[in-house]
């Protein structure tokens, strides 16, 4: 076949794929508008910080003594009184190691294989080259399959300075790559008018090349949330335990799902008070 | 009190309206599941409406959007390989059965596209599905017109390993 059948061929498969798929509602033009008009704010918002932080640290280096601009008249200033107290700072945590390790859920498939799924939280790195560093120590650390690619500056993600929640299943004490996490630990004010859960994702345990990996839920949910509950589409319902990670601002959790079951993940705030119930896409409940 | 709709705002609906259905498909083939194919969606059109002034100036609006819209897609992947937000947990992988119907091909060649690294994946789509000419894809993608080459010849090579897609031709492995 030559490289034009290729792309005669190629392209006819991915248009009937895509095509074969039925649209969604169209997005409202109010969200995509008050979307856009949330972005340009926090962009604005952002551009603004910046240029304080820079105005702030050009004040700072005037203002300090002991700093060249102040260094003749140092003197004088020790003069003026004791030496003031070094500040002290806490070591910063080492971001080429998880600083806590946590078991969020385990139990026993329907197999009778022991499934476990653990969250590490790492620290957030403090620059660009040290969070490439970081996805590297998690990557060899989670033995990240060939197929996801080599880690390079394009995994850096733009807000590289969060912390990072990575979770890894294991079945049987034998662990899995699986997804991972930032903990952004958002406030609601900046993304909706809810207390919004950082994301509730399907997990598989196991090999890929396993009939029949173990199926669990994973999420985060804010820190007020008081209770998470699953209605499973074959009527039964679950709560899931909530479980704090050191250092994280948010609360997770890890529940084994049946196959062929779907979940409606409900969140309660304190009085059992509903705080999200979303159905289509778990935690993104002001999208369309 | 709420924002009043100005010109911009109409004009940028309009776009967004008449582009949808076409960005849709392209977030779908990008993402693999329609739900991050809509969230991709929207965070595109809302990022085409923070640089409306730059999208309705530009003499190609549509490159314009096709760059947000990979620009977003990476940061999808950047954002460590975060899972993708489903309304099922997904199933595990079934035996295979016999038949080979585009009922099995499509799931088959979804989980090939989705297999492929994500320069690989963006390259097949940008040359395969938008049909955009390797300068045009290089553009979107922010890289060389040779890596463009590479990675859409990588990927379409990686597709074929995929069971029953070995023959690529459309009457092949799905009729």
């Amino acid at each position: 076949m030559t490289h034009d059948d290729d792309a005669v061929a190629v392209g006819t498969l991915l248009a009937r794929l895509a095509e074969s798929e039925p649209l969604p509602p169209p997005p409202s033009s109010t969200s995509l508008i008050s979307g856009g008009r949330r972005r340009l704010v926090r962009r604005r918002a952002v551009l603004a910080g910046a240029a304080a932080l820079a105005v702030t640290a050009v004040g700072t280096a005037v203002a300090l003594p002991g700093t060249a601009a102040h260094h003749a008249s140092a003197p004088a200033a020790s003069k003026a009184g004791p030496a003031p107290a070094k500040p002290t700072t806490p070591p910063a945590a080492d971001p080429m190691k998880p600083s806590s390790s946590v078991v969020i859920g385990q139990g026993t498939d329907n197999q009778g294989h022991t499934w476990r799924v653990s969250a590490r939280l790492w620290p957030a790195p403090r620059t660009h080259d040290e969070a490439l560093a970081q996805l590297r120590a998690i990557a060899a650390d989670e033995k990240f399959p060939p197929g996801w690619g080599p880690i390079d500056d394009s995994w850096v993600p733009p807000q590289f300075e969060q912390k990072h929640l990575q979770v890894s299943g294991s079945l049987d004490g034998e662990r899995y790559p699986n997804p991972s996490y930032d903990d952004a630990g958002q406030s609601a004010a900046t993304t909706s008018p809810y207390t919004v859960a950082s994301g509730v994702s399907g997990v598989l345990i196991g090999p890929e090349s396993r009939i029949g990996q173990t199926r669990t839920l994973v999420g985060a949910v804010a820190d007020d949330i008081r209770r998470v509950n699953i209605r499973w589409s074959d009527g039964t319902s679950s709560d899931a335990p909530l479980v704090r990670v050191a250092g994280s601002t948010q609360r997770w959790f890890a529940v084994r799902a049946q196959h062929g079951l779907t979940g409606v993940v409900t969140e309660y705030g304190a009085g059992d008070r509903v705080i999200m119930r979303d159905t289509k896409s778990f935690g993104k409940k002001t999208h369309f | 009190m709420r924002d009043r709709p100005t010109d911009r705002d109409e004009d940028f609906v309009g776009f967004a309206a008449s582009r949808r259905t076409h960005l849709f498909r392209t977030a779908f083939l990008l993402c693999g599941n329609r739900h991050a194919a809509e969230d991709l969606l929207q965070q595109t059109l809302e990022r085409v409406y923070v640089s409306w002034s730059r999208v309705r100036r530009a003499d190609e609006p549509d490159a314009y959007v096709h760059k947000i819209m990979i620009n977003e897609h990476s940061r999808f992947l950047r954002r460590r390989r975060r899972e993708s937000l489903v309304t099922d947990v997904p199933e595990p992988r079934e035996p295979a059965t016999a038949g080979s119907g585009w009922a099995e091909t499509r799931p088959q060649l979804l989980a090939a596209l989705a297999a492929l690294p994500l320069r690989q994946r963006q390259a097949v789509v940008l040359r395969y599905w938008e049909d955009l000419s390797e300068t045009q894809a290089a553009a979107a993608m922010g890289c060389s017109v040779g890596a463009v080459k590479s990675q859409a010849s990588r990927g379409i090579a990686r597709l074929r390993l995929a069971p029953s897609l070995g023959d690529l031709t459309p009457t092949g492995g799905i009729e």
